[in-house]
């Protein structure tokens, strides 16, 4: 079996997420082919493009969390907030299958570009709202990051040290920022597929929600009415297994090991009767973990972040731009597809393109547009009459 | 409002696929049956994975009698594709702990994860590196199987495949960046670190913020010795986290979850209280959004997603 063609070939996308949840939806969507454009206000532009810059000379740098999420897009700049912006918006919508957004709950209405206008413009439209809690409900403008999610939704509750306090994956992982892209990329291909759909879809898509769902094991464990906290925190541990846990070796690096019951008596035949946390001890991680292996029991040096990048070890996970930052890749791989997309252009670098070949917008109605503030001035691919 | 009712899904395992992949397997099938798909399950690796796995993965799906059923899309544990080539289905998906053509050596979703640099990021400095919680990673690759599934599916068919390690670099994403901008990546950093939870007087609440939330943030405390211009910059209060906990986490100690919720709600800013999972039942979010639904094994979580405002029920045409 063959692919003929990217999945998602001639299905194009208004990208208005911003930061990690609604933009890395647009991206997987762009892996899967489809042709997605970035659309950012002159006046309200995706904040991840400072978000890590804490030094004030790295605060006009595009960010490098930026760069490796929009990976694969066109980048377009619309003022929405005119009259002629927002017209302008509407317009590339008719010629849209998709749009994702993950703005504040509310943000779209009040722009004028919610589910309401766009379906007026495009009887088909989805609309993929990813929100932190959910359109509705009384958390709806609850403001949310990731591991508030966590928290809020049960995660935290199970994570951390056995016994001691809850913990949240942290700003350097957000986990359910993450999941949520993978997870609205589906939603948004299962929409797609079902051809006899005849009217416009809205997608109301909640992290939260999501958070919980993927701890669905610990409502099975416990009951509404629980008087006493259940799911006590494991720290490393996990029924499936005898023992699994991080030890440290002689060089102070931790060795990662998972071994179930039925591999138990590898585990003593290897450590012997003191133990496998004084055997780790003895030896450096990388030593232990292929003696581990060699016993064939699951065993990994607990590797940082620049040792992953050094050992490159994946296959679609990450890819590279041209001078070598590492950019998000894809979470699977579609046989036959490259798998490195090009780098998105500078900001507005594709406007007057797009909205010519897309929208039909003539050189006059783009100097018209430019004049109102639509979209940035001066345009310098019209002709110079227009200027 | 079934958008895969046409659809039939097969899920296989061959006795040697691990249990985290056959659990991707199960996830991705069960979102599959709640959309409306048919599905089923064969090989004796995922009767082996049901015989023992939580009703949420195994609702809405039923048992096969072999991988030649006629199907639209298979979701196959790495090691059957041999088993796979006999399927009439346009889509395959398989799903292995490591990528194809790895050096085959023993591997759980674990050890995959110090692997991938996600251990390293939780935890304190100090102490061994902390695993996301339940089957975290497995699920992941649950949602990834799926994603591909559904783009196959858009496109007509094809051959995809999903890896642990692939999806746990992805989610790590972040961290390999860093690594490359600054030459080191973020570590655990326990008490350390900008996003922790602190102790309030009822629990736990996440301290999470952003450089615009400061403000309220410093309200919130009340503590004048925040007012020090040196912490209105962001590097600043990072290299201090440990003493901005200590002095929010004692001004907390009069506040409840519910407070400071409230404090959050009225000044726009992200702390969450850390909610236990049998809270969740009564949340009232949750309740509006029907969120929890009924089924013969109990309150279980339904698809987190409403299409054009109605929910899917947990196995879908089965529930």
């Amino acid at each position: 079996m063959t692919i003929k063609a990217k999945p998602l070939a001639g299905i194009r996308v208004l990208d208005l997420g911003i930061i990690t949840a609604g933009a890395a939806t647009s991206a997987i969507l762009a892996d899967l082919g489809a042709e997605v454009i970035k659309v950012e206000s002159p006046t309200y532009r995706d904040p991840f493009r400072i978000w890590v810059a804490m030094r004030e000379e790295d605060k006009k740098k595009l960010s490098p969390h930026f760069r490796a999420t929009n990976r694969g897009k066109r980048s377009v700049a619309i003022n929405v907030k005119t009259p002629e912006g927002r017209a302008c918006l509407l317009k590339l919508a008719e010629h849209c299958d998709v749009v994702v957004e993950n703005f504040r709950r509310g943000v779209m209405d009040n722009l004028g570009i919610g589910f309401a206008a766009l379906k007026a413009a495009n009887p088909k439209i989805v609309l993929a709202s990813i929100s932190s809690q959910g359109e509705t409900g009384p958390d709806a403008l609850y403001v949310s990051y990731g591991s508030t999610l966590e928290s809020m939704a049960g995660m935290a509750w199970l994570t951390g040290y056995a016994g001691e306090a809850p913990m949240v994956s942290g700003v350097d992982l957000n986990y359910p920022d993450q999941v949520v892209a993978i997870f609205a990329a589906g939603v948004i291909c299962t929409a797609l597929q079902d051809r006899e759909r005849n009217e416009a879809l809205h997608l109301d898509l909640s992290q939260r929600e999501l958070t919980s769902f993927l701890i669905s094991d610990a409502f099975a464990e416990t009951l509404p009415d629980d008087a006493q906290p259940s799911n006590p925190r494991l720290g490393n541990g996990d029924p499936e297994f005898f023992l699994q846990d991080c030890f440290q070796a002689m060089d102070g690096r931790w060795v990662a090991l998972s071994v179930t019951e039925a591999e138990r008596q590898r585990l003593e035949d290897l450590a012997g009767s003191g133990g496998i946390a004084p055997w780790i001890a003895a030896q450096d991680a990388e030593k232990a973990a292929a003696s581990l292996q060699e016993a064939g029991l699951a065993a990994a040096v607990n590797l940082s972040g620049e040792a992953v990048l050094a050992a490159q070890e994946w296959q679609a996970g990450m890819t590279t731009a041209s001078d070598g930052q590492p950019l998000k890749g894809s979470p699977f791989v579609i046989d036959g597809l490259d798998a490195r997309p090009d780098e998105i252009g500078d900001f507005g670098a594709e406007t007057v393109a797009v909205l010519k070949e897309i929208a039909g917008f003539t050189d006059r109605d783009l100097a018209h547009l430019a004049d109102a503030g639509a979209i940035p001035a001066p345009v310098k691919e019209l002709p110079k009459e227009l200027l | 409002m079934q958008p895969l009712r046409k659809t039939r899904i097969l899920e296989w395992a061959d006795a040697s696929v691990a249990p985290s992949v056959c659990r991707a397997i199960a996830l991705a099938g069960r979102i599959a049956a709640d959309f409306g798909a048919s599905v089923m399950h064969g090989g004796e690796g995922m009767a082996a994975f049901y015989r023992s796995a939580p009703a949420y993965l195994a609702i809405g799906k039923s048992a096969s009698a072999g991988m030649a059923v006629d199907t639209d899309a298979v979701l196959v544990g790495q090691g059957a594709e041999n088993a796979a080539a006999v399927s009439p289905a346009r889509a395959v998906v398989t799903v292995s702990l490591k990528p194809a053509g790895e050096e085959p050596s023993p591997a759980s979703a674990f050890t995959i994860m110090a692997s991938a640099g996600v251990l390293d990021v939780i935890g304190d400095p100090e102490r061994a590196p902390l695993r996301l919680p339940g089957a975290q990673l497995d699920l992941s690759a649950g949602l990834s199987a799926y994603t591909a599934l559904a783009g196959l599916l858009v496109g007509g068919g094809g051959k995809a495949s999903v890896s642990l390690l692939d999806v746990a670099i992805w989610l790590n994403w972040k961290n390999i960046v860093m690594a490359h901008v600054n030459g080191t990546a973020p570590s655990r950093k326990g008490r350390g670190a900008e996003w922790q939870t602190l102790r309030c007087k009822d629990g736990w609440v996440a301290l999470v913020y952003r450089e615009g939330d400061w403000a309220a943030v410093k309200k919130l405390i009340g503590d004048p010795a925040m007012d020090a211009p040196e912490l209105e910059d962001r590097g600043m209060r990072r290299r201090n986290a440990k003493w901005i906990a200590d002095r929010a986490e004692k001004a907390f100690s009069t506040m409840t979850r519910s407070d400071i919720a409230a404090f959050s709600r009225a000044n726009r800013i992200p702390l969450g209280p850390v909610q236990l999972p049998q809270e969740l039942f009564d949340e009232p979010q949750y309740r509006e959004r029907g969120f929890f639904a009924e089924t013969e094994s109990g309150p279980m979580p339904r698809l987190p997603v409403l299409w054009n405002g109605a929910a899917f029920q947990p196995g879908g045409r089965s529930a």
